[in-house]
């Protein structure tokens, strides 16, 4: 059943056009490091962006593809919003991880230097940002952020990641070519993360009792 | 095929033991302020029709989402052995068409919701997007989605909302035709005066239940009446409400 509501909320967002100006957005970022031939490892650091936009844009969109009354049919359907919640979360991690195997591929074939032992990197890195993205995501559907106090955490979360983000681009770019063991463990931890924020926002969805 | 749980075999409504497939127990909602729902107990069984009735902001949609499983009592508890459906009291349109709609929403169906709509009298287009319908049509593509699935518990918000007369009638058959296959059925009805032929009927007042041992007749009177005081009052002391 989880999977064919996953399916079925695939196809809502297939059918509303708003994966649109998250697909634009991410092409955009993901061409800036294809259109400038570079080293792969910078082209890996790039696409980690990248996801972490796609991540988020899919998350978010599928967290608010449908109204309240919508989403009450099908969190019975489910067995109750916290469930109902984790299948969103994870819906949206998988439609990203789809995007992100080709993308790794075309971008390492793209650069200039060490397509073959940067691919590997290059994914991870990618699955990496999805996750970071999606860990955003997953409280920015609206009967979670119904919640005032979660909703003036995020906002400070943000501002923070904001900061942090250009350290965050140059520790990266010193990964190069470090295609196991530190990369592979930072995704490891963020996909920990993600788990646990869908956890935490699947419980306060369940408490919410949104209604529009 | 929903979650967990598991489509139950009908029992022995002869010697009376159809089995209880959603309990609620003093089951409470609130705000930080004010109850919504108040120690309320509800036990449904197989092939039973609830209708509970009451006014605007009473609880009845609150009540109803506790039992479908969509909120989480703050007190009490819920338990539920079957499949659930629920058709809340309207819906915000999906970029889909009702044709594409009914074949993507995942639910197992046992018999054509097409065939089900043109008893209900749907008068849409299946092949145009949903945010075209009138909210009448809109509210049959749902209940014709409900009554075609193989959920155990059907649960309808404002069973009337929206409906015509022919709709109403359908309404009444698709209903009948569930208990007869099984299946328990909780409806939220405002004062229509519409008789469901229920089980049981409760009215909800404040977030609290009452059991109605009779629904109370609402009479409305239509065109020029000889005597109007006289006859409201005779239809009071009948226990009739007047409209």
């Amino acid at each position: 059943m989880s999977f064919e509501i996953a399916k079925y909320y695939g196809r809502i967002l297939l059918h509303s056009g708003r994966w649109g100006p998250g697909v634009v957005v991410f092409v955009l970022i993901a061409l800036i490091p294809l259109g400038n031939p570079a080293e792969s490892s910078d082209i890996a650091s790039g696409l980690f962006f990248a996801f972490v936009v796609l991540g988020t844009i899919l998350g978010r969109q599928i967290g608010s593809v449908d109204g309240s009354d919508h989403l009450d049919m099908v969190a019975a359907l489910a067995d109750g919003h916290r469930r109902l919640h984790r299948i969103r979360s994870a819906t949206s991690w998988c439609l990203g991880a789809l995007v992100a195997l080709p993308t790794s591929a075309f971008a390492i074939v793209s650069s200039t230097t060490g397509p073959i032992a940067t691919f590997g990197l290059a994914i991870v890195l990618s699955l990496t940002g999805l996750s970071v993205g999606a860990t955003g995501a997953t409280v920015l559907h609206p009967p979670v952020l119904r919640n005032n106090s979660l909703a003036v955490l995020l906002s400070i979360g943000y501002i923070i990641v904001l900061i942090v983000l250009p350290q965050v681009q140059d520790y990266l770019r010193t990964l190069e070519n470090q295609v196991t063991q530190k990369p592979l463990l930072v995704l490891i931890a963020c996909i920990g993360v993600w788990v646990l924020m869908t956890e935490f926002a699947s419980r306060v969805a369940s408490r919410s009792g949104f209604v529009s | 095929m929903t979650g967990r749980r598991q489509h139950l075999e009908l029992g022995d409504e002869a010697s009376g033991r159809l089995r209880t497939v959603l309990s609620l127990t003093e089951v409470s909602l609130r705000t930080r302020s004010t109850f919504i729902v108040r120690d309320v107990s509800l036990h449904l069984r197989q092939t039973e029709l609830i209708v509970v009735s009451g006014l605007n902001g009473s609880g009845k949609t609150s009540l109803l989402r506790l039992c479908a499983g969509v909120r989480t009592p703050r007190d009490g508890t819920r338990s539920c052995r079957a499949p659930i459906g629920y058709v809340p009291a309207g819906i915000s349109p999906l970029p889909l068409t009702p044709s594409r709609w009914l074949q993507t929403f995942p639910r197992e169906r046992l018999t054509d919701p097409r065939l089900l709509l043109e008893e209900l009298g749907f008068q849409g287009k299946f092949d145009r997007p949903m945010r075209e319908l009138s909210f009448g049509n809109r509210r049959k593509l749902l209940l014709a989605e409900l009554f075609s699935s193989n959920a155990d518990v059907l649960i309808v918000d404002e069973i009337a909302a929206g409906l015509d007369h022919a709709g109403i009638s359908a309404v009444k058959r698709l209903v009948k035709r569930s208990q007869e296959r099984g299946a328990a059925v909780l409806l939220a009805d405002q004062e229509t005066g519409i008789d469901w032929n229920e089980t049981r009927s409760y009215w909800m007042e404040s977030g609290s239940l009452a059991e109605t041992a009779e629904r109370p007749a609402i009479i409305q009177l239509v065109g020029p009446v000889q005597n109007l005081e006289a006859m409201r009052d005779s239809a009071r002391e009948l226990n009739f409400r007047v409209v």
